[in-house]
Protein backbone atom coordinates (compact mmCIF):
# COMPACT_ATOMS: atom_id res chain seq x y z
CA UNK A 1 0.00 0.00 0.00
CA UNK A 2 0.98 3.61 -0.88
CA UNK A 3 1.34 5.97 2.31
CA UNK A 4 -0.93 8.25 2.82
CA UNK A 5 -0.22 12.01 4.41
CA UNK A 6 -2.61 12.90 7.45
CA UNK A 7 -2.81 16.25 8.94
CA UNK A 8 -3.73 16.60 12.92
CA UNK A 9 -5.21 19.87 14.73
CA UNK A 10 -3.33 20.73 17.55
CA UNK A 11 -6.36 20.39 20.00
CA UNK A 12 -5.20 16.83 19.76
CA UNK A 13 -1.68 17.21 20.70
CA UNK A 14 -2.35 15.43 24.01
CA UNK A 15 -2.28 12.02 21.83
CA UNK A 16 1.25 11.45 19.66
CA UNK A 17 4.14 13.78 19.76
CA UNK A 18 6.13 15.75 16.95
CA UNK A 19 4.61 16.96 14.24
CA UNK A 20 1.27 17.20 13.29
CA UNK A 21 1.71 15.61 10.24
CA UNK A 22 1.77 12.16 10.03
CA UNK A 23 2.27 9.37 7.23
CA UNK A 24 0.33 6.03 7.57
CA UNK A 25 -0.90 2.88 4.89
CA UNK A 26 -4.50 1.93 4.04
CA UNK A 27 -6.25 1.55 1.22
CA UNK A 28 -9.25 3.61 2.71
CA UNK A 29 -10.32 5.99 5.42
CA UNK A 30 -11.15 3.52 7.83
CA UNK A 31 -7.85 1.68 7.63
CA UNK A 32 -6.25 5.29 7.16
CA UNK A 33 -8.08 5.97 10.96
CA UNK A 34 -7.56 3.01 12.10
CA UNK A 35 -3.71 2.99 11.27
CA UNK A 36 -3.34 6.42 13.11
CA UNK A 37 -4.91 4.57 16.46
CA UNK A 38 -2.63 1.34 16.38
CA UNK A 39 0.26 4.31 16.33
CA UNK A 40 -1.14 6.57 19.08
CA UNK A 41 -3.36 4.80 21.22
CA UNK A 42 -6.89 6.87 21.74
CA UNK A 43 -6.78 9.05 18.63
CA UNK A 44 -9.17 7.37 16.71
CA UNK A 45 -11.86 7.46 19.30
CA UNK A 46 -11.64 11.15 19.34
CA UNK A 47 -12.34 11.28 15.49
CA UNK A 48 -14.61 8.49 15.50
CA UNK A 49 -17.65 8.43 17.54
CA UNK A 50 -18.17 4.52 18.58
CA UNK A 51 -20.03 3.19 15.65
CA UNK A 52 -17.24 4.34 13.45
CA UNK A 53 -18.62 7.30 11.92
CA UNK A 54 -16.68 10.72 12.05
CA UNK A 55 -17.84 13.02 14.68
CA UNK A 56 -20.34 15.54 14.25
CA UNK A 57 -18.08 18.37 15.03
CA UNK A 58 -15.08 17.02 13.23
CA UNK A 59 -14.10 17.84 9.39
CA UNK A 60 -12.47 15.52 7.40
CA UNK A 61 -10.76 16.99 3.99
CA UNK A 62 -9.48 14.53 1.46
CA UNK A 63 -6.70 16.44 -0.78
CA UNK A 64 -9.21 19.36 0.34
CA UNK A 65 -12.66 17.78 -0.37
CA UNK A 66 -14.69 17.35 2.69
CA UNK A 67 -15.40 13.81 2.92
CA UNK A 68 -19.13 14.73 5.31
CA UNK A 69 -21.38 12.08 6.20
CA UNK A 70 -19.62 9.14 4.29
CA UNK A 71 -18.43 6.07 5.99
CA UNK A 72 -15.02 6.35 6.37
CA UNK A 73 -14.38 2.83 4.67
CA UNK A 74 -16.21 4.01 1.85
CA UNK A 75 -13.58 6.37 0.93
CA UNK A 76 -11.13 5.05 -1.49
CA UNK A 77 -7.31 6.86 -0.79
CA UNK A 78 -4.11 6.11 -2.80
CA UNK A 79 -0.35 6.92 -2.35
CA UNK A 80 -0.03 10.60 -2.61
CA UNK A 81 -3.43 11.60 -0.69
CA UNK A 82 -3.52 14.06 1.94
CA UNK A 83 -6.40 13.83 4.91
CA UNK A 84 -6.94 16.98 6.89
CA UNK A 85 -8.56 16.72 9.91
CA UNK A 86 -10.15 19.54 11.54
CA UNK A 87 -12.87 20.61 14.29
CA UNK A 88 -15.67 22.33 12.80
CA UNK A 89 -16.92 25.98 14.04
CA UNK A 90 -20.43 24.49 14.56
CA UNK A 91 -18.38 22.59 17.50
CA UNK A 92 -18.84 25.44 19.97
CA UNK A 93 -20.02 24.68 23.53
CA UNK A 94 -23.64 23.63 23.56
CA UNK A 95 -24.58 24.34 27.34
CA UNK A 96 -26.89 21.43 27.20
CA UNK A 97 -25.82 21.00 30.99
CA UNK A 98 -29.32 20.38 33.23
CA UNK B 1 -0.19 21.32 46.63
CA UNK B 2 -3.22 19.94 47.91
CA UNK B 3 -1.91 18.18 51.35
CA UNK B 4 -2.92 15.49 53.45
CA UNK B 5 -6.25 15.79 54.96
CA UNK B 6 -7.31 19.46 53.38
CA UNK B 7 -10.76 19.96 52.22
CA UNK B 8 -10.54 19.05 48.41
CA UNK B 9 -13.44 20.88 46.48
CA UNK B 10 -13.58 19.26 42.65
CA UNK B 11 -15.36 22.05 40.31
CA UNK B 12 -15.92 21.47 36.78
CA UNK B 13 -16.86 24.34 34.51
CA UNK B 14 -18.25 24.65 31.05
CA UNK B 15 -14.58 25.12 30.78
CA UNK B 16 -12.40 23.36 32.73
CA UNK B 17 -11.53 22.09 36.01
CA UNK B 18 -10.95 23.65 39.13
CA UNK B 19 -9.30 22.33 42.35
CA UNK B 20 -10.23 24.30 44.93
CA UNK B 21 -8.48 23.01 48.56
CA UNK B 22 -8.20 24.49 52.42
CA UNK B 23 -6.68 23.16 55.34
CA UNK B 24 -9.37 25.12 57.69
CA UNK B 25 -11.98 25.82 55.43
CA UNK B 26 -11.76 29.24 55.41
CA UNK B 27 -8.98 30.61 52.81
CA UNK B 28 -9.13 28.23 49.81
CA UNK B 29 -6.47 28.20 47.11
CA UNK B 30 -7.41 27.10 43.25
CA UNK B 31 -5.35 25.18 41.68
CA UNK B 32 -6.25 24.68 37.41
CA UNK B 33 -8.12 24.97 35.32
CA UNK B 34 -7.53 21.96 34.44
CA UNK B 35 -8.85 21.09 30.70
CA UNK B 36 -8.56 24.43 29.41
CA UNK B 37 -11.69 25.37 27.61
CA UNK B 38 -13.18 21.88 27.67
CA UNK B 39 -16.33 21.00 29.29
CA UNK B 40 -15.78 18.84 33.01
CA UNK B 41 -19.12 17.64 33.35
CA UNK B 42 -18.33 15.98 36.88
CA UNK B 43 -14.98 15.48 38.89
CA UNK B 44 -14.29 13.61 42.29
CA UNK B 45 -11.70 12.94 44.42
CA UNK B 46 -12.13 9.21 45.06
CA UNK B 47 -13.19 8.83 48.90
CA UNK B 48 -11.31 5.17 48.29
CA UNK B 49 -8.07 6.42 48.63
CA UNK B 50 -8.40 10.68 49.04
CA UNK B 51 -6.05 10.79 46.05
CA UNK B 52 -6.77 9.71 42.55
CA UNK B 53 -9.36 12.53 40.74
CA UNK B 54 -11.60 11.37 38.37
CA UNK B 55 -12.70 13.86 35.40
CA UNK B 56 -15.60 13.76 32.90
CA UNK B 57 -14.18 16.07 30.05
CA UNK B 58 -16.38 16.26 27.44
CA UNK B 59 -15.11 18.05 23.92
CA UNK B 60 -17.64 19.06 21.90
CA UNK B 61 -15.46 18.10 19.03
CA UNK B 62 -13.46 15.35 20.13
CA UNK B 63 -16.18 13.61 22.43
CA UNK B 64 -15.69 12.25 26.05
CA UNK B 65 -13.61 11.02 28.05
CA UNK B 66 -13.02 9.84 31.58
CA UNK B 67 -9.56 11.04 32.81
CA UNK B 68 -7.99 10.48 36.20
CA UNK B 69 -4.80 12.14 38.24
CA UNK B 70 -3.20 10.87 41.15
CA UNK B 71 -1.58 13.99 42.11
CA UNK B 72 -4.50 16.34 42.30
CA UNK B 73 -3.93 17.68 38.33
CA UNK B 74 -0.19 17.40 38.01
CA UNK B 75 -0.86 14.07 35.60
CA UNK B 76 -4.06 13.32 33.38
CA UNK B 77 -4.55 9.29 32.55
CA UNK B 78 -6.23 8.79 29.77
CA UNK B 79 -8.44 5.19 29.19
CA UNK B 80 -6.89 3.10 26.94
CA UNK B 81 -10.63 2.57 26.04
CA UNK B 82 -13.91 3.84 26.68
CA UNK B 83 -17.03 4.06 27.69
CA UNK B 84 -17.78 3.05 24.37
CA UNK B 85 -21.23 1.71 23.75
CA UNK B 86 -20.76 -1.87 21.09
CA UNK B 87 -20.51 -1.57 17.46
CA UNK B 88 -23.50 -2.34 15.48
CA UNK B 89 -25.75 -0.92 18.57
CA UNK B 90 -26.45 2.62 16.94
CA UNK B 91 -25.48 4.11 20.00
CA UNK B 92 -22.04 6.72 20.76
CA UNK B 93 -21.87 8.03 24.02
CA UNK B 94 -21.86 11.75 23.81
CA UNK B 95 -21.02 12.73 27.24
CA UNK B 96 -20.32 11.12 30.67
CA UNK B 97 -22.66 12.57 33.80
CA UNK B 98 -21.39 11.16 36.09
CA UNK B 99 -18.76 9.27 37.99
CA UNK B 100 -19.00 7.09 41.24
CA UNK B 101 -17.01 4.74 43.39
CA UNK B 102 -18.18 1.25 43.93
CA UNK B 103 -17.31 -1.67 46.27
CA UNK B 104 -15.23 -4.13 45.19
CA UNK B 105 -12.64 -1.69 43.42
CA UNK B 106 -15.33 -1.34 41.05
CA UNK B 107 -15.60 2.67 39.46
CA UNK B 108 -18.89 3.73 37.94
CA UNK B 109 -19.64 5.83 34.97
CA UNK B 110 -23.27 7.50 33.69
CA UNK B 111 -23.55 8.12 30.42
CA UNK B 112 -25.89 9.83 27.42
CA UNK B 113 -27.70 8.13 26.08
CA UNK B 114 -28.42 7.10 29.10
CA UNK B 115 -26.07 3.82 29.74
CA UNK B 116 -24.33 2.50 32.38
CA UNK B 117 -20.42 1.57 32.48
CA UNK B 118 -18.22 0.33 35.02
CA UNK B 119 -14.31 -0.30 35.05
CA UNK B 120 -12.47 -3.06 36.98
CA UNK B 121 -9.07 -1.69 36.22
CA UNK B 122 -8.45 1.91 37.56
CA UNK B 123 -10.43 3.49 34.73
CA UNK B 124 -8.00 2.16 31.66
CA UNK B 125 -10.98 0.42 30.62
CA UNK B 126 -14.78 0.18 30.24
CA UNK B 127 -17.18 -2.29 30.08
CA UNK B 128 -21.10 -1.41 29.64
CA UNK B 129 -23.71 -3.00 31.51
CA UNK B 130 -25.69 -4.81 29.19
CA UNK B 131 -28.23 -5.92 31.44
CA UNK B 132 -29.23 -2.02 31.46
CA UNK B 133 -27.59 -0.54 28.11
CA UNK B 134 -29.62 -3.09 25.90
CA UNK B 135 -32.97 -3.54 27.79
CA UNK B 136 -35.78 -3.92 25.82
CA UNK B 137 -38.18 -1.10 25.38
CA UNK B 138 -34.75 1.55 25.70
CA UNK B 139 -36.26 2.42 21.92
CA UNK B 140 -38.44 4.57 23.74
CA UNK B 141 -36.78 6.29 26.21
CA UNK B 142 -37.32 10.12 25.32
CA UNK B 143 -34.43 12.89 26.83
CA UNK B 144 -34.99 15.59 29.10
CA UNK B 145 -34.55 19.19 28.43
CA UNK B 146 -30.69 18.40 28.59
CA UNK B 147 -30.25 15.27 27.38
CA UNK B 148 -31.34 11.53 27.39
CA UNK B 149 -28.88 11.17 30.62
CA UNK B 150 -28.21 8.66 33.10
CA UNK B 151 -26.83 11.12 35.80
CA UNK B 152 -27.16 9.78 39.39
CA UNK B 153 -25.78 5.92 39.96
CA UNK B 154 -26.29 5.06 44.07
CA UNK B 155 -24.05 1.74 44.83
CA UNK B 156 -25.75 0.43 47.47
CA UNK B 157 -22.91 0.81 50.73
CA UNK B 158 -22.82 -3.15 51.76
CA UNK B 159 -24.28 -5.01 48.98
CA UNK B 160 -22.32 -4.84 45.64
CA UNK B 161 -25.39 -6.87 43.68
CA UNK B 162 -27.55 -3.84 44.69
CA UNK B 163 -27.45 -0.28 42.82
CA UNK B 164 -30.42 2.72 42.00
CA UNK B 165 -29.47 4.60 39.16
CA UNK B 166 -32.08 7.66 37.79
CA UNK B 167 -31.77 8.76 33.85
CA UNK B 168 -33.62 11.61 32.49
CA UNK B 169 -36.55 11.27 31.30
CA UNK B 170 -36.54 7.86 32.01
CA UNK B 171 -36.47 7.81 36.09
CA UNK B 172 -35.40 5.63 38.44
CA UNK B 173 -34.43 2.11 37.73
CA UNK B 174 -33.01 -0.79 40.60
CA UNK B 175 -30.98 -3.89 40.38
CA UNK B 176 -30.61 -6.72 42.88
CA UNK B 177 -28.70 -8.74 41.20
CA UNK B 178 -25.42 -6.96 39.85
CA UNK B 179 -27.05 -5.20 36.99
CA UNK B 180 -28.40 -8.14 35.19
CA UNK B 181 -32.09 -6.97 35.61
CA UNK B 182 -33.59 -3.82 36.31
CA UNK B 183 -36.98 -2.78 37.78
CA UNK B 184 -38.42 0.78 37.11
CA UNK B 185 -39.69 2.75 40.19
CA UNK B 186 -41.24 5.31 39.50
CA UNK B 187 -44.20 5.05 41.35
CA UNK B 188 -46.29 8.04 42.28
CA UNK B 189 -44.07 10.59 41.27
CA UNK B 190 -45.69 13.86 39.97
CA UNK B 191 -45.65 13.88 36.16
CA UNK B 192 -47.11 17.68 34.72
CA UNK B 193 -45.87 16.30 30.80
CA UNK B 194 -47.75 13.20 30.73
CA UNK B 195 -51.77 13.35 30.79
CA UNK B 196 -51.67 10.90 33.34
CA UNK B 197 -50.23 13.37 35.73
CA UNK B 198 -48.31 11.36 37.63
CA UNK B 199 -45.93 8.17 36.93
CA UNK B 200 -46.96 4.45 37.91
CA UNK B 201 -44.23 2.43 39.72
CA UNK B 202 -43.27 0.61 36.21
CA UNK B 203 -44.05 3.29 33.84
CA UNK B 204 -40.84 4.95 32.46
CA UNK B 205 -40.75 8.77 31.38
CA UNK B 206 -40.41 10.70 34.72
CA UNK B 207 -37.57 13.15 34.88
CA UNK B 208 -35.60 13.10 37.59
CA UNK B 209 -32.96 15.38 38.90
CA UNK B 210 -31.18 13.89 41.12
CA UNK B 211 -30.59 11.33 44.04
CA UNK B 212 -28.97 10.60 47.39
CA UNK B 213 -29.24 8.50 49.91
CA UNK B 214 -29.72 8.50 53.68
CA UNK B 215 -26.28 8.79 55.24
CA UNK B 216 -27.58 7.05 58.36
CA UNK B 217 -30.12 4.80 56.66
CA UNK B 218 -28.87 3.43 53.40
CA UNK B 219 -32.63 1.99 52.73
CA UNK B 220 -33.60 5.55 52.62
CA UNK B 221 -33.33 7.82 49.15
CA UNK B 222 -34.45 11.54 48.45
CA UNK B 223 -35.09 12.27 45.15
CA UNK B 224 -34.88 15.96 43.26
CA UNK B 225 -37.05 15.52 40.38
CA UNK B 226 -38.61 17.68 37.83
CA UNK B 227 -41.94 17.88 39.25
CA UNK B 228 -41.26 17.97 43.29
CA UNK B 229 -38.69 16.53 46.31
CA UNK B 230 -39.84 12.82 47.17
CA UNK B 231 -38.15 10.64 49.60
CA UNK B 232 -38.98 6.45 49.36
CA UNK B 233 -37.42 3.51 51.46
CA UNK B 234 -36.19 0.72 49.48
CA UNK B 235 -38.60 -2.12 49.31
CA UNK B 236 -41.65 0.60 49.24
CA UNK B 237 -44.17 1.13 46.14
CA UNK B 238 -44.14 4.64 45.75
CA UNK B 239 -42.38 7.40 46.51
CA UNK B 240 -43.57 10.05 49.16
CA UNK B 241 -43.78 13.76 48.28
CA UNK B 242 -41.88 15.67 50.38
CA UNK B 243 -41.87 19.47 48.66
CA UNK B 244 -44.72 20.98 50.47
CA UNK B 245 -43.18 23.42 52.60
CA UNK B 246 -40.37 24.72 49.53
CA UNK B 247 -40.96 27.48 47.67
CA UNK B 248 -40.68 25.40 44.69
CA UNK B 249 -40.76 21.98 43.81
CA UNK B 250 -38.64 22.52 40.98
CA UNK B 251 -34.65 22.34 40.82
CA UNK B 252 -31.91 20.06 40.08
CA UNK B 253 -29.15 19.26 42.64
CA UNK B 254 -29.87 17.35 45.83
CA UNK B 255 -26.72 16.58 48.62
CA UNK B 256 -26.96 14.40 51.66
CA UNK B 257 -25.58 15.47 54.96
CA UNK B 258 -22.51 13.02 55.92
CA UNK B 259 -23.52 11.59 58.74
CA UNK B 260 -27.42 12.79 60.14
CA UNK B 261 -30.78 10.80 59.71
CA UNK B 262 -32.98 12.83 57.79
CA UNK B 263 -30.77 15.39 56.10
CA UNK B 264 -30.52 16.30 52.84
CA UNK B 265 -30.03 19.87 51.07
CA UNK B 266 -31.68 21.06 47.83
CA UNK B 267 -31.99 24.39 45.96
CA UNK B 268 -34.98 24.98 44.78
CA UNK B 269 -35.79 26.92 41.71
CA UNK B 270 -39.08 28.83 40.21
CA UNK B 271 -40.08 26.63 37.77
CA UNK B 272 -39.05 24.63 34.99
CA UNK B 273 -40.23 27.93 32.88
CA UNK B 274 -37.72 29.89 34.77
CA UNK B 275 -35.30 28.00 36.26
CA UNK B 276 -33.78 31.07 38.50
CA UNK B 277 -33.59 31.30 42.82
CA UNK B 278 -36.81 32.81 44.01
CA UNK B 279 -37.07 36.01 44.62
CA UNK B 280 -33.75 36.90 42.95
CA UNK B 281 -32.00 35.58 46.11
CA UNK B 282 -29.75 32.73 46.58
CA UNK B 283 -30.95 29.94 49.30
CA UNK B 284 -30.28 26.62 49.90
CA UNK B 285 -32.79 24.94 52.03
CA UNK B 286 -32.32 22.12 54.49
CA UNK B 287 -34.47 19.22 56.21
CA UNK B 288 -33.10 17.45 58.86
CA UNK B 289 -36.99 15.28 59.21
CA UNK B 290 -36.66 13.41 55.94
CA UNK B 291 -38.91 16.26 54.39
CA UNK B 292 -41.10 17.24 57.20
CA UNK B 293 -40.15 20.56 57.79
CA UNK B 294 -37.46 22.90 55.60
CA UNK B 295 -35.14 25.33 56.36
CA UNK B 296 -33.82 28.33 54.24
CA UNK B 297 -30.64 28.83 54.60
CA UNK B 298 -29.20 31.85 53.34
CA UNK B 299 -27.13 33.90 55.51
CA UNK B 300 -24.25 35.36 53.36
CA UNK B 301 -25.49 34.39 49.92
CA UNK B 302 -26.70 37.08 48.02
CA UNK B 303 -30.08 38.25 48.84
CA UNK B 304 -30.97 41.30 46.20
CA UNK B 305 -30.73 40.66 42.24
CA UNK B 306 -29.48 37.57 42.99
CA UNK B 307 -31.17 34.69 39.87
CA UNK B 308 -29.09 31.86 40.09
CA UNK B 309 -28.92 28.71 38.60
CA UNK B 310 -27.76 25.38 40.48
CA UNK B 311 -27.25 22.55 38.18
CA UNK B 312 -27.83 18.78 39.35
CA UNK B 313 -23.98 18.45 40.29
CA UNK B 314 -23.74 21.97 42.09
CA UNK B 315 -24.48 21.31 45.82
CA UNK B 316 -22.00 18.65 47.54
CA UNK B 317 -20.97 18.14 51.07
CA UNK B 318 -17.61 16.99 52.37
CA UNK B 319 -17.02 14.24 55.26
CA UNK B 320 -16.15 16.61 58.24
CA UNK B 321 -17.82 17.73 61.61
CA UNK B 322 -19.51 19.68 61.32
CA UNK B 323 -20.69 19.12 57.74
CA UNK B 324 -19.25 21.47 55.27
CA UNK B 325 -21.79 22.26 52.64
CA UNK B 326 -20.47 23.81 49.35
CA UNK B 327 -22.92 25.29 46.03
CA UNK B 328 -21.82 26.26 42.73
CA UNK B 329 -23.93 28.33 40.11
CA UNK B 330 -23.85 28.95 36.66
CA UNK B 331 -22.46 32.46 36.79
CA UNK B 332 -19.49 30.89 38.31
CA UNK B 333 -20.21 31.98 41.83
CA UNK B 334 -18.89 29.10 44.22
CA UNK B 335 -20.16 29.04 48.00
CA UNK B 336 -18.85 27.44 51.17
CA UNK B 337 -20.47 26.74 54.47
CA UNK B 338 -18.26 25.40 57.13
CA UNK B 339 -21.01 25.19 59.73
CA UNK B 340 -23.41 22.68 57.93
CA UNK B 341 -25.33 25.70 55.98
CA UNK B 342 -26.10 28.30 58.28
CA UNK B 343 -23.38 30.54 57.21
CA UNK B 344 -21.99 30.88 53.63
CA UNK B 345 -18.48 32.62 52.10
CA UNK B 346 -17.95 32.87 48.87
CA UNK B 347 -14.84 30.95 47.69
CA UNK B 348 -14.63 32.27 43.87
CA UNK B 349 -17.09 34.24 42.28
CA UNK B 350 -15.98 34.90 38.20
CA UNK B 351 -15.53 30.80 37.66
CA UNK B 352 -16.90 29.83 33.99
CA UNK B 353 -20.18 28.45 34.71
CA UNK B 354 -20.03 25.56 37.22
CA UNK B 355 -21.24 22.64 36.03
CA UNK B 356 -20.40 20.33 38.99
CA UNK B 357 -19.43 20.70 42.85
CA UNK B 358 -17.85 17.91 45.20
CA UNK B 359 -15.81 17.69 47.93
CA UNK B 360 -13.11 15.24 49.35
CA UNK B 361 -10.59 14.92 52.01
CA UNK B 362 -6.81 14.49 50.51
CA UNK B 363 -5.38 11.22 51.92
CA UNK B 364 -8.92 9.97 53.15
CA UNK B 365 -10.54 10.54 55.70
Amino acid sequence: MDRVRVLLPRSLQAYWSGEPSMEVEGRHLGEVFAALGAAHPGLAERVLDDQGRVRRHVQVFLNQQLVGDRAPASVPVKGGDVVHILPAVSGGSHGRQR
Amino acid sequence: MVAKGETVLSVGTKKGLFVVHSRDRRRWKVEGPFFEGTSVYHAMLDPRDGRTTWASVTSDHWGPTVQRSRDFGGKWLKPKEGPRYPAGSSLSVERVWHVAPGLDGATWAGVEPAGLFRSDDGGETWQGVEGFNAQPGREGWMPGGGGLCLHTILPHPKDPRRMTVAASAVGVLGTEDGGATWRVRNGGIRADFLPEGKTAEDQLGSCPHKLVRDAADPEVLYMQNHCGVYRRREGASSWTAIHGKLPSRFGFPMAAHPHDAGTVYTVPLVADMNRVTPGGAMAVHRTRDAGRTWERLAKGLPQKNAFHTVLREGLATDGKDPAGVYVGTTTGELYASRDEGETWTAVAEHFPPILSVSAGVAGGG
